[in-house]
């Protein structure tokens, strides 16, 4: 199956193509020269001053909320080609992508994107006129041009970031990810045919990555860069953007099972599964690794075999992905030094699924360990919940979401000094993978980050 | 080890010609089995105990990281050899032990003698890692000091030291030769030859050594040195020092494991064979390529993983499952990469970034 990669102006006509070969899915993408992209950037934001800059916000929401409305549809032809061709690039099975492709965007309902602005904003109507505040009037104007340099690991990422964009009047430019290049154009398509203005304001390129010549072109246009990837990557970016910058770098999260939730070990090991299982352990959001509490009604090791026999439930009907060769063989070599770790009589577990499928390892030792990911979470006893930050306090500038199991009383002490910390969300067990749309990403605004505000001060003469 | 079971092996690795691999295998693994606790331990939890393994393919592989984690052995040890630091510096360092060192060095003079030097019996030694005095542990140098010993002709020694490569010393020797014509055979760690490269492209230097000059490298340069590739170091070795393609034999080994394989380019010269370079071993290993996920054998010529069934390891453990990819190949492998330190994609935090932090 060929996907095209590129969603470009009419006037932009590349005659380079690249094809990233994903096995059955080809992705035959145009290679512009610089020429090209400045040409693709005129016409977008030339669109935009025409069509988006005083377009009104409950337009560009009600398109926004029918192109959602075509992604969470089954049957949609933009859906088919995504759910078929998503698996060969991300690596995640077929299970994985029809569940997590809906999961992630109906997050963006119209009422989820109205609820984002009235939170940041206040009144959504300050993207469309003067609106008053305590200090006289104020009203906020978005970027003219956006760029997005995306990342590969989570499928529809795209949404998201092209998303808000728009909603704050931007000219949106994509950089697909070499890993992930099929959803970006197809998201782009699905707002043109439902906006067709809307789709002008878009586009969506491949490049390879850190090729300087089109990043300096896309970042010198763009009022605001926001990029996601590694430490490296968002470094790199930030030290060549001159306008806004808003990076997206590595995360690590993890889980907090207290021990009142133990008592229902079957209900509270599912839902760590699922949070486990969800892309794969790809995410930011992905718990890397289970702290439980001793003194409930299932030992932490109990909790570990509990875990264990949910992962290979989940995985029965989310199956996880393909693995590359490094990515089995790293699980396997893990696997071997746990178990031989067990034999020599230190108090470690291992609980492994069918070929690489999912691992559980029990360890007492309470340090804090990254996971080589793919399905592979460990599990360290704590005698308190409150001894967890301190085990945390060396990632501290990696952390992003704890999943806590725990009753109001005590989860709120340890929410402020989590907080404290760096971290920027706590959720339920079983809800890591499913932040709301305005969650603060890295502590962030999604709205206000983007924009910048004018203010109207009237002569009110009363002097 | 029992000793008649010690007697056979090395008499099977002193004339492979008798006796089977098969037959000796299974004898092998069922004495590991009774002797090695932890992995008697192991085995019992596959259930692939003695009575059950009919075939040495059967015969359970121990990961090259259990090596880290404890002793593997079927008795106190002659010797142990232990890995050399990683990049991430605070992991801990695997360990091998031999408790009948004989074993290991049978099988090491065997394979030796088989690939470097089919056409004569002697060579003088140019080694380029430190001797055995400043890395006492490392397997690869204790291999290089029995091969000195057995192998070297007079004058053979080391050019390493605790400053690093003792490049003026190398240059006189490498010039003494090209005059008296007396070949030289050097040997030593990939990423050592890179660095003497290096510093001869630096100072516009050239060789010419005599004909039957000969080069073993090992181990390859990731991380240690600019990464180059083995056409890389055979364009190298034929401008700089004079050495044919066919000369330059690729020792491919570890520390785990007792006995080597090396690229059957020269032998096949000497013996005017015609085949692709690979990797061959002696007549006491067997290796078989596996899917990484599945851990079966995958179709001739497909990548996979590999497995080593080694007998020179009878004092430890025989089946390694290691992290290296390779593909069959006449009747040896080729050795394709690491499948080591795998990446996360995307915002995950990527394990080698983590590990850079502590």
């Amino acid at each position: 199956m060929i996907i095209p990669g590129a969603f470009l102006p009419p006037s932009v006509n590349a005659d380079e193509v690249a094809r990233l070969d994903f096995g059955e899915i080809v992705v035959e993408t145009a290679i512009l020269t610089p020429g090209q992209l400045e040409k693709a950037i005129e016409a977008i934001t030339e669109a935009r001053d025409r069509y988006l800059a005083h377009r009104p916000i409950h337009t560009i929401l009600s398109s926004l909320d029918q192109v959602i409305a075509l992604w969470l549809d089954p049957t949609s032809p933009l859906r088919r080609v995504a759910e078929e061709a998503l698996p060969a690039a991300t690596h995640l099975s077929s299970e994985m992508i029809t569940h997590g492709l809906p999961a992630i965007l109906e997050g963006y309902r119209k009422d989820h994107l109205l609820q984002v602005l009235e939170e940041e904003l206040g009144d959504p109507l300050f993207l469309d006129t003067f609106r008053p505040r305590k200090f006289g009037r104020s009203r906020a104007y978005g970027p003219r041009l956006t760029t997005h340099i995306l990342s590969g690991n989570i499928p529809a990422l795209a949404a998201p970031s092209v998303i808000f964009a728009l909603l704050v009047k931007s000219a949106v430019l994509v950089k697909s990810s070499s890993d992930e290049p099929i959803f970006p154009p197809l998201f782009a398509r699905s707002i043109a045919e439902v906006d067709p203005e809307l789709g002008r304001c878009l586009a969506v390129a491949w490049w390879k990555g850190g090729e300087e010549t089109l990043e300096a072109i896309a970042f010198s246009r763009s009022d605001v860069v926001i990029a996601y990837g590694s430490g490296q990557a968002i470094t790199s970016i930030k030290g060549r953007v001159q306008g806004r910058f808003i990076g997206y770098g590595h995360r690590l999260s993890f889980g907090v099972i207290g021990r009142e939730a133990l008592s229902d070990l079957e209900e509270i090991a599912r839902r760590a599964a699922y949070d486990t299982s969800m892309f794969d352990q790809q995410g930011c959001l992905s718990p890397h690794l289970f702290y439980v509490e001793e003194g409930g009604a299932a030992t932490p090791k109990g909790f570990a075999r509990a875990l264990a026999h949910a992962m290979d439930e989940l995985h029965k009907a989310l199956p996880r992905g393909r693995l590359s060769p490094e990515e089995a063989s790293v699980i396997h070599q893990l696997r071997g030094a746990y178990e031989f770790r067990e034999i020599a009589g230190e108090d470690v577990a291992v609980y492994a699924g069918e070929g690489m499928s999912w691992t559980v390892i029990y360890e007492k030792d309470p340090t804090f360990l990254p996971s080589c990911l793919n399905r592979t979470v460990r599990v360290k006893p704590v005698g308190d919940l409150g001894q967890v930050v301190q085990l945390v306090a060396p990632y501290a500038p990696y952390l992003s979401a704890v999943g806590i199991a725990a009753p109001p009383n005590r989860l709120l002490p340890l929410v402020d000094a989590l907080g404290r910390l760096g971290v920027n969300r706590i959720c339920p067990v079983g809800k890591m993978q499913h932040p709301p749309a305005g969650w603060h990403h890295d502590g962030r605004f999604q709205i206000l980050d983007l924009i910048r505000w004018v203010d109207l001060e009237e002569d009110r003469g009363s002097a | 080890m029992g000793h008649a079971l010690f007697e056979e092996v090395l008499a099977f690795l002193s004339d492979p010609h008798e006796g089977s691999f098969a037959d000796l295998a299974v004898k092998v693994f069922d004495y590991q089995f009774r002797q090695n606790e932890p992995y008697r331990r192991y085995c019992e939890k596959r259930e692939k105990t003695p009575s059950r393994v009919a075939h040495w393919k059967e015969i359970p592989a121990v990961p090259t990281s259990a090596f880290k984690e404890l002793d593997l052995l079927c008795g106190p040890p002659e010797k142990v050899f232990l890995t050399s630091g990683t990049t991430q510096g605070a992991e801990k360092r695997g360990r091998h032990g031999f408790p009948r060192l004989e074993l290991y060095q049978a099988s090491l003079l065997f394979t030796f003698k088989t690939f470097l030097l089919p056409d004569r019996a002697k060579l003088r030694m140019v080694i380029l890692t430190p001797p055995p005095e400043i890395m006492p542990d490392s397997s690869l140098v204790h291999m290089l000091e029995v091969v000195r010993k057995e192998l070297g002709a007079s004058g053979s020694g080391y050019f390493v030291g605790e400053e690093g490569l003792q490049f003026e010393r190398l240059i006189t020797g490498l010039t003494n030769a090209s005059e008296t014509g007396e070949p030289l055979f050097l040997l030593g760690a990939t990423f050592s030859f890179v660095h003497f490269f290096d510093r001869c492209l630096e100072q516009s230097l050239r060789f010419h050594l005599p004909p039957g000059s000969r080069v073993m490298d090992t181990g390859g340069s990731k991380g240690r040195s600019r990464e180059i590739s083995a056409d890389e170091l055979y364009r190298l070795c034929r401008e700089l020092l004079g050495i044919p393609d066919t000369f330059v034999v690729n020792e491919y080994g570890m520390t785990e494991m007792g006995s080597q394989f090396y690229d059957n380019s020269l032998r096949n010269h000497v013996l005017g064979v015609h085949e692709p370079r690979y990797k061959v071993g002696p007549p006491w290993v067997r290796t078989v390529v596996l899917d990484p996920e599945l851990l079966e054998e995958v179709p001739p010529g497909e990548i996979g993983l590999l497995r080593h069934y080694d007998l020179a390891n009878a004092g430890s453990v025989m089946a390694i499952q290691t992290e290296d990819l390779g593909r069959r190949i006449g009747s040896g492998f080729e050795v394709v990469g690491r499948a080591r330190g795998a990446e996360a994609r995307g915002c995950s935090l990527a394990l080698e970034e983590l590990l850079t932090l502590r």
